[in-house]
């Protein structure tokens, strides 16, 4: 019977799955353990969350679509209670509080909080009443995610918010919102890093103007549109006097991280040594100088891709990239084949998840996107994002082997 | 449409990998590697300095110092506050070492130098929790005789001007700053050797390529012409005076001794110079840093006169009947006296050297005049360095038509200044070093030989490097040399010999005597010698400052240099009462 049930699976999805968490416990193991302090508490407590999660994509594979459909609404209460509970007692590492201690371990309910916000969104827009026209349901949208945002922007987590501005983005984009919309939502952000030059932020705004002149927008919504930009990109300085000095060094030495060399760009700058010293074929497990030597930072959570890069070289870094898009490719892939629209709309959403955090981690390790502390799906240690991960392919598994059915 | 993003995006990643892992990649290996890799270097060690006989003059002791990686200092605050507990040194004096002068902060910067074991211990217990600070080995110089410090010369960190003389050198580097180990700075120096080491992100050695290894060239041994026995006799009379003795080969120029004094104590050099000993030596009113044998100037006297006859034999204004009556003075316009008052009566030219008749040479002064003195002085070497292996040699003066022209203006010089010149007066400044190599071509009969101290060179591979005398031959007509020569041995064998008490019967000695006159304070007392008078192997210039007669002071130091050389280099001595049967047979005749 359980073969039977396996065979039903997406099994090619599955594979990749479990072959990145292999190669995530292979590469644990050698930046953390060493001849004479043995095998790592890190690797052995990472194995335990990978059989874990193993278990949980399992369990959220099992429930129709119909049972998150039901519960979702009370999914993001719960998350956005916690996520309040985090920033009210949270543990504080790092100037950021993330976490929940629950005794045996301690959690990141900002995790569970991005499936909860696809699984709401979806709910919310697969709604009879709903119409991608009206701007009132639009704005709908928005007050639910920005509820989740603004508690993860306090705690403060930059990285998290991109994520469910992402999810947001992309669930407007997939419910048919008409691109006029999406133009007024996007722009005022690009407005926000136009703003950093005052010649910039001219020139985007006449190139702004002329596009949607192009379109033949209505006057109102011009209007609207240049109004938002103009706020925000005159807001954006303000906002920014807000940030945490790490935070402005992080996008400081995003823009130029020779600038301060020993500092904030220090990171990249060791991740773009190791990768880009890796060559074609890598320096072999284990004897990537970087990583070994410990120049590479943060090298089994957030630059794990980079000790990839160094003792794999281009070879492996290219297969781990391409079993990552195998998983998002099957995850669109349900999206399509999945009768209900409600269905259609969480695989979106959870492999915009998956797609995002591979972006911003890789793109960090590479040097095109700035230090944001998201990690890699199923490569980098630490539990709660891992099982997010693994439930949200197993809420893909969950969709993709009932495409027969009529679900939600 | 939204697959398609995605897919996008993953394009996008791999072709910015492809761009770093193929494109860049050469690049960010060298990064990589210089990451990682430090190059430590290992000092050769100095090449040791010997006498001729191989007895160490100069060798090296282990020495260490302490260094510190400024940009691991920041990083590790405590670093700083330790060190000045393990170094007894304030906190503030070691964080102003540490911000230096735009070098790059991962550059170590030398704390401390020569820390003694205590230190060094203390050091070793605390290293693993001091990143970035680490000892090296220095070598550091040791004199066991402690002698011709001034020859010698010492050795100290680089400064910024000497980086241009060895290129390949930098900040932190020890360098001969003067004389022996300055002049030979390349081979002394040895090559440096370098480890190539693995460090991690924490600045800790983790292992090393072995195969990248380069051993250092390790220094062999140096062997200088000095003979150290002659060397320590030459200083041990010179001690408590100030003055300069040169002893050396007249056939080949090997400096057998070199001394100046008062001279200085060299392990003041080593290690830490202490301000207030570099301040004690820079302000002794004896000037003991400077090395009289070749940076002094003084007026040669009647040590000269042998010049002055030259060129009246050379010029036929002398010949063998040449006789001069001296009644005690010479008079042009004025009245030049003789040292003797009362006159010498008639003198041939040998009895004027052996007598050092002043009047005799007034008179052939003026007849040659300085332009001729001055001729067979510069053929005789004077007025140009001679240029000996050691520098900062000065050339002294010769008082030419050119040279007076220009202190006194053209013309407006008295053509008596011949007269003083010509007894090795007034504007004539010579270097015991030249004195001796004068005196070297006239015991060689105008052999002349550059005067040198490099012997040969032992390379640590087995190389041998061997100096090579550089002799010319002075155009003076060797019947001029007989007269010379022979006046010089009456000097110490005849009647009426200016140093006749100082005679050994062994050997036949010769030489000239000179006192020199000083308006500033007493008189100098100058010698030249040569001995054996047959078949010379030492010539000798004395220096004495201050004290007196040359015949009283400066000669007995040069004769017992003599004697002691021509005992140990074993020359055979004389039978007995050969002494008198003279070469010219002179002296017998005119008692």
């Amino acid at each position: 019977m359980i073969f039977n049930r396996l065979k039903q699976q997406d099994l090619g999805l599955l594979f990749a799955v479990i072959t990145l968490i292999g190669i995530g416990l292979v590469v644990l193991y050698t930046v953390t353990s060493s001849n004479q302090t043995g095998i790592s508490t890190t690797f052995q407590k990472q194995l335990l969350y990978g059989f874990i999660g193993v278990i949980f994509m399992g369990i959220a594979a099992i429930f129709s679509p119909r049972v998150h459909y039901t519960f979702a609404y009370l999914f993001y209460i719960v998350s956005c209670l916690l996520l309040l509970g985090v920033l009210l007692w949270g543990d504080e590492t790092k100037g950021a509080a993330r976490w929940i201690d629950l005794g045996l371990f301690s959690f990141q309910p900002s995790e569970p909080a991005k499936i909860a916000l696809v699984l709401v969104l979806a709910r919310y827009v697969t709604d009879k009443k709903y119409d991608p026209r009206k701007p009132l349901h639009i704005m709908g949208t928005i007050a639910v995610t920005f509820i989740p945002l603004t508690l993860v922007l306090l705690q403060p987590d930059l990285g998290t918010s991109i994520v469910f501005a992402a999810i947001l983005l992309a669930m407007l984009v997939a419910i048919g919102t008409p691109f006029s919309y999406l133009l007024l939502m996007i722009t005022p952000i690009c407005a926000a890093l136009a703003s950093v030059n005052t010649i910039v932020l001219l020139i985007y705004i006449i190139v702004i103007i002329l596009f949607a002149w192009g379109m033949h927008m209505r006057m109102g919504m011009l209007i609207l549109l240049i109004i938002a930009n103009l706020v925000i990109s005159l807001g954006t300085p303000e906002l920014w006097n807000q940030l945490k000095p790490y935070q402005k060094n992080r996008l400081i030495s995003f823009v130029n991280p020779e600038a301060d060399p020993k500092g904030s760009g220090y990171q990249v700058i060791q991740s773009k040594v190791a990768i880009g010293s890796g060559g074609f074929s890598g320096k072999g497990l284990g004897r990537g100088s970087q990583t070994q030597l410990k120049f590479l930072p943060e090298q089994h959570t957030d630059f794990i891709f980079s000790v990839i890069g160094e003792e794999f070289g281009l070879i492996g870094a290219t297969g781990v990239l391409a079993l990552l898009f195998w998983v998002v490719y099957r995850g669109f892939h349900a999206a399509l084949r999945t009768k209900g629209k409600y269905s259609a709309l969480i695989c979106i959403g959870l492999s915009i998840i998956i797609t995002v955090h591979i972006f911003i981690n890789i793109g960090m390790t590479i040097g095109i996107m700035p230090v944001t502390g998201l990690p890699l799906p199923f490569l980098s240690y630490g539990g709660s994002f891992l099982w997010t991960i693994m439930i949200s392919v197993g809420l893909i598994l969950g969709v993709g082997r009932r495409w027969k059915e009529y679900t939600p | 449409m939204l697959g398609g993003i995605s897919l996008i995006a993953f394009l996008f990643l791999w072709i910015r990998l492809y761009q770093l892992q193929i494109i860049q990649s050469d690049k960010f290996q060298a990064r990589s590697e210089a990451n990682s890799v430090r190059v430590v270097e290992e000092l050769p060690g100095r090449t040791l300095i010997c006498d001729r006989n191989g007895r160490v003059l100069v060798e090296n002791r282990p020495s260490y110092s302490l260094s510190l990686i400024p940009y691991e200092a920041k990083r590790n605050p405590h670093t700083i506050s330790e060190l000045s507990i393990i170094l007894s040194r304030p906190q503030s004096e070691l964080q102003a070492l540490t911000q230096n002068k735009g070098l790059p902060s991962y550059q170590p910067v030398k704390l401390a130098r020569d820390i003694d074991f205590h230190t060094l211990a203390a050091f070793k217990a605390r290293e693993f929790h001091l990143a970035g600070v680490s000892y090296h080995f220095d070598p550091k110089r040791f004199y066991p005789y402690s002698v011709a410090p001034h020859t010698l010369g010492y050795i100290a960190e680089i400064s910024e001007s000497e980086k241009k003389k060895f290129p390949s050198r930098k900040t932190g580097d020890i360098v001969g700053k003067s004389g022996i180990e300055r002049q030979y700075e390349d081979i002394l120096a040895g090559r440096k050797g370098y480890h190539y080491m693995i460090v991690n992100a924490l600045g800790q050695i983790t292992g090393e390529i072995e195969d990248k290894y380069i051993p250092p060239r390790r220094g062999g041994k140096l062997y200088l012409t000095i003979d150290l026995d002659l060397q320590i006799l030459a200083e041990k009379l010179l001690a408590g005076k100030r003055g300069a003795v040169v002893a050396l080969d007249p056939r080949n120029g090997e400096i057998l001794a070199i001394a100046s004094a008062p001279k200085y104590d060299p392990e003041v050099f080593t290690g830490v110079l202490r301000s207030d000993d570099w301040q004690k030596l820079q302000n002794n009113p004896d000037v003991p840093l400077l090395h009289r044998a070749i940076q002094s100037g003084y007026p040669p006297a009647s040590t000269f006169k042998m010049v002055t006859m030259t060129a009246g034999i050379e010029e036929g204004l002398v010949d063998e009947e040449y006789r001069h009556d001296c009644p005690g003075y010479y008079r042009l316009g004025r009245i030049y006296h003789c040292f003797k008052r009362d006159g010498h009566g008639e003198l041939t030219p040998i009895e004027a050297i052996e007598q050092s008749c002043d009047a005799f040479f007034y008179k052939l002064g003026h007849q040659l005049g300085v332009e001729k003195i001055a001729h067979y002085m510069k053929i005789f070497g004077f007025g140009s360095k001679t240029g000996v292996d050691i520098d900062n040699e000065i050339a002294g003066i010769v008082p030419d038509k050119q040279y007076l022209d220009k202190r006194y203006g053209a013309g407006k010089w008295s053509k008596g200044l011949a007269i003083n010149i010509s007894i090795g007066q007034g504007e004539i400044l010579v270097t015991p070093l030249q004195l001796a190599q004068y005196c070297g071509i006239l015991a060689m009969k105008g052999l002349k030989a550059r005067p040198q101290l490099f012997l040969e060179m032992h390379q640590g591979n087995g190389e041998v490097f061997q100096s090579k005398p550089e002799i010319t031959h002075i155009d003076i007509k060797p019947a001029t040399f007989e007269v010379l020569r022979s006046g010089m041995r009456l000097v110490l064998s005849g009647e009426d010999g200016t140093a006749k008490w100082l005679d050994d019967p062994r050997w036949h000695l010769a030489g000239k005597t000179g006192t020199a006159q000083n308006p500033h304070g007493d008189d100098h007392a100058l010698f030249v010698g040569f001995a054996p008078f047959e078949d010379p192997v030492i010539a000798v210039a004395v220096i004495v400052e201050n004290v007196g007669f040359g015949s009283t002071h400066a000669a007995p130091i040069a004769v017992e240099l003599m004697t002691r050389y021509l005992e140990i280099s074993e020359v055979p001595q004389i039978v007995a009462e050969e002494e008198p049967a003279d070469s010219t047979g002179d002296s017998a005749s005119d008692i």
